[in-house]
């Protein structure tokens, strides 16, 4: 108590500390929030990177935002990515995690079963795009070779190159590589929760999905609220796995802001254009990322 | 007439053998405890009966019905853990419903249980309360309430005290009694805490190793150890436990001298033979302590403790030989003096300097 009314009140001390805090202070000032206020006000301007002239626009680049067709599909485009990945590295992920951690199977097979969905987490994003895309290549793809061996031939399609099926597809290739990341992030969640209470709940007769409502659930529901905001803010950046696999294609059904945004900075040079998209996704996050912190510190 | 039985009961994890070969029979009604040091497997054996472990080979009944393979939940037992094991999220009422809600009672029974278990443990100021905000006393009583209103046939109890405070503990424990009378159930209790079980238990299972070292009420355990480690493990402060010799012996009347501390003894085997060695036990309440010389051996206190009704002086022979003797709380004792004492007539236990068992 007297270490911390010191260095409070000690205008030395307090010298001192801001020194030692200086360094990461200066990095987020010149690599973060410098970029990032730059970029805001990039959104205000027309202009090329091959230029040095800058056209002060006000907010023109946010109207012709919520006049174009394609950013609006790509915001969709990205609720739809958060909402099913929320589903998939949330819900699937914790249930996953949930009944390794129950014991139900010999600890062999959990090990096994465990590595195998971890394993595509420590692929590079390109890699795993580069395969899924030859295992989801029409007809000589493994995909559509095993559909027609089980007689479901007739689903076969040109899962990246059907507008239909494009986003969904790589969304699920996703899910793939991160639900066995997530899900291992929950069993240590799950780990925290002392083994005596699923002991009591099973004592008094729980079945495995009221354990899993009434204790798992709450019991990790810190880990669940992080996993969430996260895994919806990485919906939102979204860009390598869609560049790779699809590059929003075919005709913009895949799109997603990060795509958008790049397209328009590196090849349409439509730099303004492009900071406005990325002031939107700065703020939406900024917007999510409130939240989050609220909804911690109310617990 | 056995309301549970516990029958040749063995449990191994891996190469080590928790438990080598267990028999109890429990009355219906009865409070019996476990006791035994850390690692003799009296929780494995409660976790067994509680169905949280396996049984690797012997037979658990309870009320005339196999239960090995019965599931946990379909025992008819509840159990107190010893960290409580309250759901954190949920309140002291929402706790003590949800095993009900989960057997599929409706809501007025289930709230008339409750009632009247928050009644019996005094939780009714309690009962929107989270586990966070009650004190280890009061989570307790929670963790008591939550096993009440399931009305099982058996209650268990694994170490329940062990988290609180002394003042809290002993405030338990008459609780405990309390309740056992009040709801005239089957207990099994955990503990390695022998006030415990002296002040709880209508029979104490003393276990080491994995194995039954003695079976019996309190007091027949106090007064009549079976073997040295009984002895030693029963009463507080520990019972002194000497190398002496045999002097004499006149039926089933021995004769010891333990470096100059004689007494007299009845064994109930056949009595060892004259300059045999044993092991003379007196626990320190047995021993008359003197400040004054020739009354016995000399005897330096190297510590006391005063616990105002009585103190224990630890005193040292001239061998080395460590005795703990209780005296008055108003005698003036002080570490460096030097008594002296004697055994009080027939109050010495003698037991085989080989096997440690009772003779």
């Amino acid at each position: 108590m007297s270490r911390r009314f010191a260095i409070s009140r000690t205008p030395g001390t307090s010298l001192h500390g801001w020194l030692w805090v200086a360094p990461t202070l200066v990095f987020l000032v010149v690599f973060v929030y410098g970029p990032a206020l730059a970029n805001v006000r990039y959104s205000l301007f027309s202009f090329s990177a091959m230029s040095t002239s800058m056209e002060f626009v006000g907010l023109a680049n946010y109207a012709r935002l919520l006049d174009d067709p394609i950013f609006l599909q790509g915001l969709a485009n990205n609720a739809l990515y958060a909402l099913i990945s929320v589903i998939f590295q949330v819900g699937v992920a914790l249930t996953l995690a949930a009944v390794l951690e129950a014991r139900i199977f010999p600890s062999f097979a959990a090990n096994t079963f465990r590595s195998a969905l971890f394993l595509p987490s420590i692929l590079p994003v390109v890699v795993v795009g580069l395969i899924w895309q030859l295992l989801l290549a029409p007809a000589m793809g493994l995909v559509d070779q095993v559909l027609w061996e089980v007689g479901l031939g007739d689903w076969s399609r040109a899962w990246l190159g059907d507008p239909d099926t494009a986003l969904l597809t790589v969304i699920m290739v996703s899910q793939w590589q991160w639900t066995g990341y997530i899900m291992a992030l929950f069993m240590v969640a799950i780990r925290a929760i002392p083994r005596d209470l699923y002991e009591a709940m099973e004592l008094e007769g729980a079945s495995g999905p009221r354990i899993f409502w009434n204790l798992t659930v709450p019991g990790a529901r810190e880990t669940i609220l992080i996993v969430t905001i996260i895994t919806i803010l990485g919906s939102l950046k979204v860009f390598d796995i869609v560049w790779v696999m699809t590059a929003g294609g075919p005709n913009h059904s895949s799109e997603v802001l990060g795509t958008l945004m790049y397209r328009a900075a590196f090849r349409d040079d439509v730099i303004g254009y492009s900071s406005t998209i990325a002031t939107v996704i700065f703020f939406i996050a900024l917007t999510i990322g409130v939240v989050q912190i609220k909804l911690q510190k109310d617990r | 007439m056995s309301y549970m039985k516990i029958d040749g009961v063995r449990k191994s994890f891996g190469r080590y053998e928790a438990l080598r070969g267990v028999d109890i029979d429990i009355a219906k009604r009865e409070f019996v405890v476990l006791l035994g040091p850390s690692g003799c497997g009296k929780s494995t054996l409660l976790r067994m009966i509680a169905g949280l472990e396996e049984i690797d080979s012997g037979d658990l009944i309870i009320d005339g019905q196999r239960m090995n393979d019965v599931k946990s939940a379909n025992r008819g037992i509840s159990m107190v853990f010893q960290s409580y094991a309250l759901y954190p999220h949920k309140t002291v009422r929402q706790n003590m419903e949800f095993g009900l809600k989960v057997a599929g009672l409706k809501k007025p029974e289930r709230d008339v249980k409750i009632a009247e278990a928050a009644r019996i443990l005094q939780l009714v100021p309690l009962l929107d309360r989270l586990p966070r905000d009650l004190s280890g006393g009061q989570r307790q009583r929670v963790a008591i309430g939550r096993a009440i209103v399931r009305e099982p046939k058996v209650f268990l109890f694994d170490e329940p005290l062990s988290n609180l405070d002394a003042a809290l503990r002993m405030q338990m424990r008459v609780e405990l009694a309390r309740l056992h009378r009040e709801l005239r159930a089957t207990m099994v209790y955990v503990t390695h805490d022998q006030v415990e079980a002296m002040t709880l238990a209508d029979r104490i299972v003393v276990m080491r190793d994995g194995l039954i070292e003695q079976t019996g009420s309190p007091l027949e355990i106090y007064r009549r150890p079976v073997n040295a480690f009984v002895a030693g493990f029963i009463g507080s402060p520990t019972m002194n436990l000497l190398e002496a010799r045999v002097t004499a012996v006149s039926g089933r009347t021995v004769r010891v001298d333990a470096m100059g501390l004689t007494t007299e003894a009845e064994v109930e085997g056949p009595p060892p033979p004259v300059g045999a060695r044993v092991t003379l036990g007196i626990r320190p309440e047995h021993l008359d302590g003197r400040t004054d010389a020739g009354h016995g051996p000399a005897l330096d206190i190297i510590a006391c403790e005063r616990l105002g009704g009585v103190s224990h002086a630890f005193t040292r022979l001239s061998d080395g030989t460590e005795l703990t003797v209780q005296f008055d709380g108003e005698q003036s004792i002080a570490p460096g003096d030097t008594i002296t004492c004697a055994v009080q007539p027939g109050r010495a236990h003698l037991f085989s300097a080989e096997t440690g068992l009772r003779l």
